[in-house]
């Protein structure tokens, strides 16, 4: 791979990175001492792609999540940050070394990849086992079996990875990086494939291993799940970062930002009369084929519709909010 | 040292619990095959003759797809990640994996030669004599090969097809024509190796003497597990988003 | 625009969609005829994967060149006419077996490449959710890589054919001696890359894994010939004409001597003794097998 220098890469998007965003930001729980892991104006390229683009922060003890869609470069970050991939330019340190070429920092670090591939031909158990017995744990047995049953796997640990569900194997892998007892666990989309149960159990496990003082650092675009166990967000989207900080914060500062909700009732227009009297509401549209209610208070319209319909003894049949997800949040980040 | 036993256990199950190796047993059953057809049909195929073939022939093929993919499957595909993020020195995955696919080769080269050995011409001594002689060639060449295609595909992820080009062409074709690469050849260092093993008159053409062909078979050895391990320090993940 | 709270902010980024015009079907077979040839030679890739057809083209096509030179200035130096031409060895007879092992080296490491990322990657369910229908599909990629083997061997013969006339004391005289040879390069070539192409490409449709895919393509191309050969100096005439008829490499090596009228150089063939007939049949059961092969997995692979 060529390693040009940083000047080589686009100019034009180095300097509005570099112009808009703080040197580096900070989460939101200080930590004692130095930073668990600290991300210094690092860059990676593949030639002519520039997969992560002169981001900064650091980690400290608590769960932080890594927000941001497919192509981000959150599996980039998350690799150098592991020491597997080496940055192209800036630093990674990890407890205080440097992550690229630190065979020993593996002790304390636990990583879970995205990728799907595992070694088929091992049964759960064996492969939690196998990651125990390469961390030299001096009783790998006791520590496997106590991973196994933290993600709960015991029913199926005895079976061939290849034949366990998308979820299962995630859990499998999470007990192979959980098994050494890791001060950091770096998580990359952990929750693909679970079903809600086992996602509520995993986030549980997270927070109260985060609760021990250990640094956790997932990646994920699903919205409601960096909402639910996350301390702090970064938002990363093309490479860049586009948001840090606490996740409440990021969500004010973009109250602006009209939500649209399609509402199916069963009398559009006198619902339409009714909610234009609301502070909260400052926009009805009844030109399609439902009503588009546009507000800039997600919860307090939430709370208001219901009663507002009672109150008029309308009924609703259907309301879907048109732009909740993470796409639109970014193409708001992303107009701005 | 359960680390480079773990390692171990985990690369000769990926190894052997496939298609593939399969379809490598029946390679190296070839030649007996041949043999036998030939006992049956009473005539003799010359034994050195056979031997040879499985050493231009078997040999490199079956170190080439356990070489290359004793560590380089993993790397394609992203599971030597469950090796590598952990405090193990780079040596000695190098050399857990090299051992493992150069045993594997030996193994079935050792087993193809006797066998086909035994079926052309069991009765004379000298026959077997000659076949123990390829036999122990063999596996010193399976691990030259071995380092040398493991090397490879930790550097690059066509390795298999790069040692193609190696055995096919320069071990082959410039042999005959440049004798100067003769010397630069595993397959003609194990050839005289066995011309050494053998006993007197076996007639194989060496174009090395024994102490160029130990030496080759030694800087092969050392230097491509050297190689793999420093190149594998220097490892990076692909195809992360 | 930036803002900035107390404990987070939002950063400013620019980013802009696409709205293009769209082209339609028979351009996306020209496309993908255009990749699969682009891709056999590693253009359009990064450096690795051009390592492979660099080494492999360049064996082949540097004897050729170190041939020619050899020859013109030997003619230059005035040997006697036909003298250095006849003792050459490189000809346009015996250029293509010279080649043999190379074209069938490059066949099984680009072929592979070609057919086999878009399996490994899921990116067939693109190619088909476009104006692309599946046999296209199979069809453009086939193209793709029969023109490439057609340049990987016919560069070569062009090589030796326009240095043997440039190099001529009698220009015209000579084209029209070489001129003979042009319908022979063409039809075996013609045949090498259809014949080669096709078989190759038919075993990797099967399989996204490149190891497979290329070591049962050296399987078929290189060590049945072995077998073959085997087989003959055992004296087993009856196998020999089988394999003769099955192996792709010996029935190149037959129509290569029935068109240029010589003699095969290998066993093989030598032992068969089949009537020439055979091998074009052959040849073309061959291709049409293999061809059908191709476009029906293509049809009922799942994506």
């Amino acid at each position: 791979m060529t390693d040009a220098p940083p000047t080589q890469a686009p100019p034009s998007t180095r300097e509005t990175a570099a112009a808009a965003q703080p040197p580096i930001a900070r989460p939101l729980m200080p930590g004692p001492g130095a930073p668990v892991v600290e991300v210094d104006h690092v860059s990676r390229w593949y030639g002519n792609v520039v997969a992560v683009n002169d981001i900064s922060f650091t980690l400290a003890p608590g769960v932080t999540g890594l927000l941001g869609p497919n192509g981000a470069g959150k599996s980039t970050l998350l690799h150098m940050i592991a020491g597997l991939l080496r940055p192209s330019a800036g630093q990674v340190g990890v407890l205080g070394q440097a992550a690229w070429q630190n065979t020993a920092m593996y002790r304390r670090i636990g990583l879970v990849p995205e990728r799907e591939a595992v070694y088929p031909f091992l049964t759960g158990r064996e492969f939690v086992a196998m990651n125990a017995r390469l961390q030299r744990l001096p009783d790998a047995d006791r520590a496997t079996a106590a991973a196994i049953r933290t993600v709960d796997l015991e029913g199926a640990a005895d079976r061939p990875i290849g034949t366990y569900s998308k979820g299962m194997r995630q859990r499998a892998k999470i007990a192979g990086a959980l098994v050494h007892d890791p001060q950091i666990l770096l998580l990359d989309e952990p929750f693909n494939g679970m079903d809600p149960r086992q996602r509520l159990h995993m986030i549980a496990l997270l927070r109260a291993m985060a609760a021990e003082g250990r640094t956790i650092l997932f990646s994920s675009h699903i919205l409601e799940e960096v909402e639910r166990l996350a301390d702090s967000i970064l938002v990363v989207y093309a490479g860049r970062l586009a948001a840090s900080g606490n996740f409440r914060e990021i969500r004010r500062l973009m109250t602006d930002r009209p939500h649209t909700f399609l509402v199916r009732s069963s009398d559009d227009r006198r619902l339409a009369a009714a909610l234009v009297d609301e502070t909260a509401v400052f926009g009805v549209d009844l030109s399609g084929e439902r009503l588009a209610v546009s507000s800039s208070e997600f919860g307090a319209f939430t709370r208001l519709l219901p009663r507002v319909a009672r109150d008029a003894r309308i009924s609703l049949f259907e309301v879907t909010p048109t732009d909740d997800s993470l796409e639109s949040v970014f193409a708001y980040l992303v107009r701005r | 040292m359960t680390v480079l036993a773990t390692i171990v256990e985990v690369t000769l199950r990926a190894l052997l619990g496939r298609r593939r190796t399969a379809l490598l047993i029946l390679l190296a059953a070839l030649p007996v095959i041949v043999a036998l057809l030939a006992r049956i049909g009473g005539r003799s195929p010359g034994e050195e003759s056979l031997f040879e073939a499985i050493v231009r022939t078997v040999l490199p093929l079956v170190a080439l797809v356990f070489g290359t993919s004793a560590l380089g499957s993993e790397l394609d595909d992203g599971t030597a990640v469950y090796i590598l993020a952990k405090p193990i020195a780079r040596w000695q995955v190098v050399l857990a994996k090299a051992g493992v696919a150069g045993s594997l080769t030996g193994g079935l080269v050792v087993a193809s030669t006797l066998g086909s050995g035994l079926m052309a011409g069991a009765p004379a001594s000298g026959t077997l004599a000659t076949g123990l002689g390829f036999a122990v060639a063999a596996a010193i060449g399976s691990f030259a090969y071995v380092a040398l295609f493991l090397a490879a595909s930790v550097i690059t992820s066509r390795a298999l097809i790069l040692g193609l080009i190696y055995t096919l062409i320069w071990e082959g074709a410039l042999a005959g024509i440049l004798e100067g690469t003769r010397q630069f050849s595993i397959r003609e260092a194990t050839l005289a190796l066995a011309a050494a093993f053998a006993p007197a008159g076996s007639g194989i053409d060496g174009g090395l003497d024994l102490a160029g062909a130990v030496g080759l078979v030694g800087v092969v050895i050392v230097g491509g597990l050297a190689l793999a391990t420093w190149r594998l320090a220097r490892w990076e993940v692909h195809g992360t988003d | 625009m930036t803002a900035s709270g107390a404990a987070g902010s939002i950063y400013d980024l620019g980013y802009r969609g696409y709205d293009g015009p769209r082209l339609g079907r028979r351009h996306a077979i020209r496309a993908l005829f255009a990749h699969s040839l682009r891709a056999c030679y590693g253009i359009g890739r990064g450096g690795r994967a051009k390592l492979a057809p660099i080494i492999l083209g360049g064996f082949a096509t540097i004897p050729a060149i170190v041939g020619v030179g050899v020859l013109a200035l030997a003619r230059q130096m005035g040997a006697p006419g036909g003298m250095v031409e006849e003792a050459s060895p490189i000809q346009h007879a015996t250029y293509f077996g010279i080649i043999a092992t190379l074209v069938m080296l490059f066949c099984a490491a680009q072929v592979p490449e070609v057919l086999g990322r878009d399996q490994r990657f899921n990116l067939l369910s693109l190619y088909f959710s476009r104006a692309l229908r599946r046999v296209d599909y199979a069809v453009a990629r086939l193209a793709g890589i029969v023109a490439a083997v057609l340049v990987f061997v016919i560069l070569p013969q062009a090589i030796i054919f326009l240095g043997l006339v440039l190099s001529a004391p009698d220009v015209g005289a000579e084209f029209g001696r070489e001129a003979a040879f042009v319908p022979p390069i063409l039809g075996q070539g013609l045949l090498m890359s259809v014949l080669l192409g096709s078989v190759s490409a038919a075993i990797a449709s099967f399989t996204p894994r490149r190891l497979y895919a290329t070591t049962a393509i050296i399987v078929i191309l290189a060590v049945v010939p072995v077998i073959g050969g085997v087989l003959v100096r055992l004296g087993t005439p009856d196998l020999a004409r089988l394999v003769a008829l099955v192996s792709p490499m010996d029935i190149l090596d037959a129509t290569n001597a029935i068109l240029f009228g010589t003699t095969a150089g290998g066993d093989v063939i030598a032992e068969a003794g089949l009537p020439d007939q055979a091998y074009f049949a052959a040849a073309a059961i061959l291709i049409a097998a293999a061809i059908a092969i191709l476009v029906r997995r293509f049809q009922r692979i799942a994506a």
